[in-house]
């Protein structure tokens, strides 16, 4: 049970983070800003099946999860790794690898869970946008396991906390507006659109909007799933050679 | 109980550590001497697997390292130089959680925990948030938790680094109460006093290189064990005597003001290096 001891150290951290206000409202302010921008001023002019706050809700909040499974996972590895240096109470413990990342992803799957309900909550308190099908629960549950497994890996590899706001720019930040997730991919120029369905947010968002579990959908999980083995293993691979 | 043959660390082109041999015996308060890039926290990391070596042996209670890695780092307690607790968090809630990293069972881990908060007095202080604490109870904090889940060998990496001179002495107290036949201590240190008055043996560094290898007192027998110190325009001059006599004899023919003191190891430092350990 090495993984529930680093699982359980990343979410007390978390727990008393939760608890200033000031961060649960940095964690969704964003996703907030979009859904309240781009849902009063495009609400009644996209044309989507379903119309489009209901798009625009669960794109938001596969941003959302995005950014909190990534990020906050990234930041708190490296961080703690390069600044802080609590990391090393963990490299110091007798738990294996795969154990150190299973922990870590777990409480970036919880990040992403937690603020990306958060923000689909509020599009539903605040707009008609129906309810979450087992497609984006499992959309939801896979895609913070993806990114926060990325979210390792890049914590692990980075030299530098700041580095980190380096891979938003060239990554994150080009996923979250190309990723399909504020308005339909076939409004984009073909190449762009055929690139971001393959991109993680562009199959997390295939798999959020799904209704039923069809070939798309399986392919969306099944595509999440393979590229959180990889991140995974990446991640471990780089623990175990953990050096400074 | 640590056994380090021809350790090398290099970063780039520089070597941090250059061909160290050494051998600790179980028990022994060990010190590694030297300014400040020596290499001694680099040994330490080295030691305890957060930095991986260049080249050389390293084992640990008779396991090699890397391979035993898991095995050794259940033996091993470390206090590093820099705080590094989780700030956000209680004193109990660091010692929890770092008994559930080293697989403590639930009751015993509770247990241990009230046991080491009293040990260290910070009883009182248990449910205060480490940021709260003052220089000296982290360290004492980050003693306890080192202690936890009862090492056969502790690192102290500087210790007490930072902290003024009466929480030092506490400390240093605290370390002696720790040092049984069962927990082997090494710490490194610039401090010439803590390793005089701490260590049993010590090894003095300069740039990577084991320099010398002895107990303070033999050290200082070697050199001489009293000083005779004068000034000329030069600066400060030492001669060192095997008795007090030589040396009162010595100081009797120098027509300026003179002092005989003690030697200790800072001396026996610059006699090695020609440079001070703060340098």
């Amino acid at each position: 049970m090495g993984w529930y001891a680093v699982y359980r150290r990343e979410m007390l951290v978390l727990w008393k983070q939760i608890g200033r206000m000031g961060y649960v409202f940095s964690s969704i302010i964003f996703p907030f800003i979009y859904l309240f921008s781009f849902g009063l001023g495009l609400g009644d002019r996209v044309n989507v099946d379903g119309g489009y706050l209901p798009f625009l809700a669960k794109g938001i909040m596969g941003v959302t999860v995005m950014l909190n499974a990534f990020q906050q996972t990234a930041g708190s590895v490296s961080v703690g790794r390069l600044y802080f240096h609590d990391f090393r109470s963990v490299v110091l413990s007798p738990i294996a690898a795969w154990e150190v990342v299973l922990g870590l992803v777990l409480a970036g799957v919880m990040r992403g869970i937690i603020f990306g309900s958060l923000v689909f909550a509020i599009a539903w308190g605040a707009f008609d946008v129906g309810g979450l099908n087992s497609l984006a629960v499992a959309g939801l549950l896979l895609g913070s396991c993806c990114f926060a497994a990325l979210g390792v890996a890049v914590g692990m590899l980075v030299n530098n906390p700041t580095d980190v706001s380096m891979i938003n720019n060239f990554f994150i930040t080009p996923m979250t507006f190309f990723g399909g997730s504020f308005f339909p991919l076939q409004n984009l120029p073909h190449w762009i659109a055929v690139i971001a369905q393959l991109s993680p947010i562009g199959t997390l968002n295939t798999l959020l909007r799904s209704n039923v579990w069809d070939s798309g959908a399986m392919w969306a999980a099944g595509t999440l799933i393979v590229l959180t083995v990889c991140f995974f293993s990446w991640s471990a691979w780089l623990y175990s050679r953990y050096s400074e | 109980m640590i056994q380090i043959r021809n350790l090398i660390k290099k970063f780039g082109e520089r070597f941090a550590v250059d061909g160290i041999s050494l051998h600790i015996k179980q028990g022994e308060i060990f010190g590694l001497l030297g300014p400040n890039g020596a290499g001694k926290t680099t040994m330490i990391r080295m030691l305890t697997m957060l930095t991986r070596p260049t080249a050389g042996m390293l084992s640990i209670n008779g396991w090699q390292l890397p391979q035993d890695e898991q095995k050794v780092k259940q033996i091993l307690g470390i206090v590093p130089q820099h705080f590094n607790l989780d700030a956000d968090l209680t004193a109990r809630e660091n010692l929890e959680l770092h008994g559930r990293l080293q697989h403590i069972p639930g009751e015993k881990r509770t247990k241990r925990i009230l046991e080491l908060l009293e040990y260290v007095e910070l009883s009182e202080r248990a449910d205060d948030k480490v940021q709260n604490l003052s220089g000296g109870m982290k360290r004492r904090l980050m003693i306890a938790r080192a202690l936890l889940h009862e090492p056969q060998v502790l690192f102290l990496d500087e210790p007490t680094v930072g902290l003024d001179p009466q929480v030092r002495r506490r400390l240093w107290d605290l370390i002696r109460r720790m040092a049984t036949d069962k927990l082997t201590v090494m710490l490194t240190t610039h401090y010439i006093e803590e390793a005089e008055f701490l260590c049993g043996r010590v090894a003095i560094l300069e740039k990577g290189k084991l320099i010398a290898l002895n107990s303070p007192a033999e050290l200082c027998q070697r050199l001489g064990v009293y000083v005779v110190e004068w000034n000329v325009d030069e600066g400060r001059q030492t001669k060192f005597f095997h008795s007090r006599e030589e040396a009162a004899a010595f100081a009797g023919t120098l027509t300026m003001t003179t002092t005989i003191r003690r030697s200790n190891l800072e001396d026996v430092f610059v006699e090695l290096t020609g440079r001070k350990v703060v340098d």
